[in-house]
């Protein structure tokens, strides 16, 4: 007879959860495994053998210990934090951080890159071409929307409709020389209201229609 | 969409179904499954128990542990919310194999 407690307790990564739950889960596993065990062991007639296959069935132990931990912790969510608190201010931290990096970048360029600087600046673009490294922010708002199954990748991609536009206006302002918006919109304060604007604009409309979308988020997070 | 993607999506729904019609401990709906898809789905452990884990947290099954023949096991037992989202999940499952029928000209056992 096979401890399955002990073989449950050596091979899988430890969970991160509480202790008893996490005995629990332990406990859960291990009985499953003995029930499985008894099972093949009927059919394939060696101890041994009905073994192998039973430990075979998990494959990867680290993958498995991943997935219950992802399950608890999302869990615990209500349905309106996973599909639209959650992936909102992880994508609004990911769009103001890469912004401000950017920004600190561009003030404290090396000696060796000023020469760039000065070159874009004196063609106008100067904060404009930061404007366009925001991009790809908004590409990670929208990665990690999709990730969390908010709503899936082209829904996700919508939201970011309104950065763009006010991408576009701030880069307009900038290269025609307009005062009044690119005012507003000047370096870390400016970087971070366009930007927070934009994803804000873009994800109220998944708030509102956040219904519609339970379903298909129900199914993913629940796996 | 693969034969994985659509095994996860429909697991919360295979779930339920066989909770709703009496409780079950999780080594026993995973043998249910296999049996009444006549071997064609199989739940492994990777993909059975997060995806029980997280029907519970969400509340729509509890546990409750019972002894078995051997041991103690955790017996799951579908919640109030867990039929009614189980409705639901039904009736998006029947428009939507109704309407892959509709395009697709493939008739469903």
């Amino acid at each position: 007879m096979h401890d399955w407690d002990r073989i449950v307790e050596q091979r899988l990564p430890k969970l991160k959860l509480p202790e008893a739950r996490e005995a629990e889960i332990r406990e859960e596993l291990a009985e499953h495994f003995a029930e499985m065990h008894v099972d093949l062991l009927a059919k394939t007639g060696s101890a041994e053998e009905a073994m192998r296959q039973a430990l075979e069935e998990i494959g990867d132990w680290h993958s498995l210990a991943r997935k219950i931990r992802i399950s608890e912790m999302l869990g615990k969510l209500s349905l309106r934090v996973r599909t639209f608190w959650l992936p909102g201010l992880m994508g609004f931290a990911a769009a103001m951080l890469s912004g401000i990096a950017l920004s600190m970048m561009w003030r404290s360029m090396p000696d060796g890159g000023r020469a760039l600087r000065s070159a874009i600046n004196d063609s106008g673009l100067g904060l404009a071409f930061l404007g366009l490294l925001q991009l790809p922010a908004g590409f990670v708002a929208s990665g990690v929307a999709w990730y969390l199954g908010a709503s899936g990748v082209r829904r996700a991609c919508v939201a970011l409709f309104p950065l763009l536009v006010i991408e576009m206006a701030f880069t307009l302002t900038r290269l025609l020389g307009g005062a009044s918006l690119h005012a507003v919109l000047t370096p870390e304060p400016g970087i971070i209201l366009y930007v927070g604007t934009g994803l804000i604009a873009g994800g109220l409309p998944f708030f509102f229609r956040r219904q519609r979308l339970s379903v298909f988020t129900c199914r993913w997070l629940a796996q | 969409m693969n034969d994985r993607e659509l095994k996860k999506g429909s697991a919360p729904l295979l779930i339920l179904s066989l909770l709703e019609e009496k409780p079950c401990h999780g080594y026993s709906i995973a043998k249910l499954i296999e049996e009444r898809s006549g071997g064609k789905l199989r739940f492994h452990v990777a993909s059975l128990y997060p995806a029980l884990y997280g029907l519970e947290k969400q509340g729509m099954i509890r546990g409750v542990w019972e002894q078995g023949p051997n041991r103690r096991r955790k017996c799951y037992k579908i919640t109030a919310a867990g039929r009614k989202v189980l409705q639901e999940q039904k009736q998006t499952w029947a428009v939507f194999c109704s309407s892959v029928e509709r395009v697709t000209g493939v008739r469903y056992a």
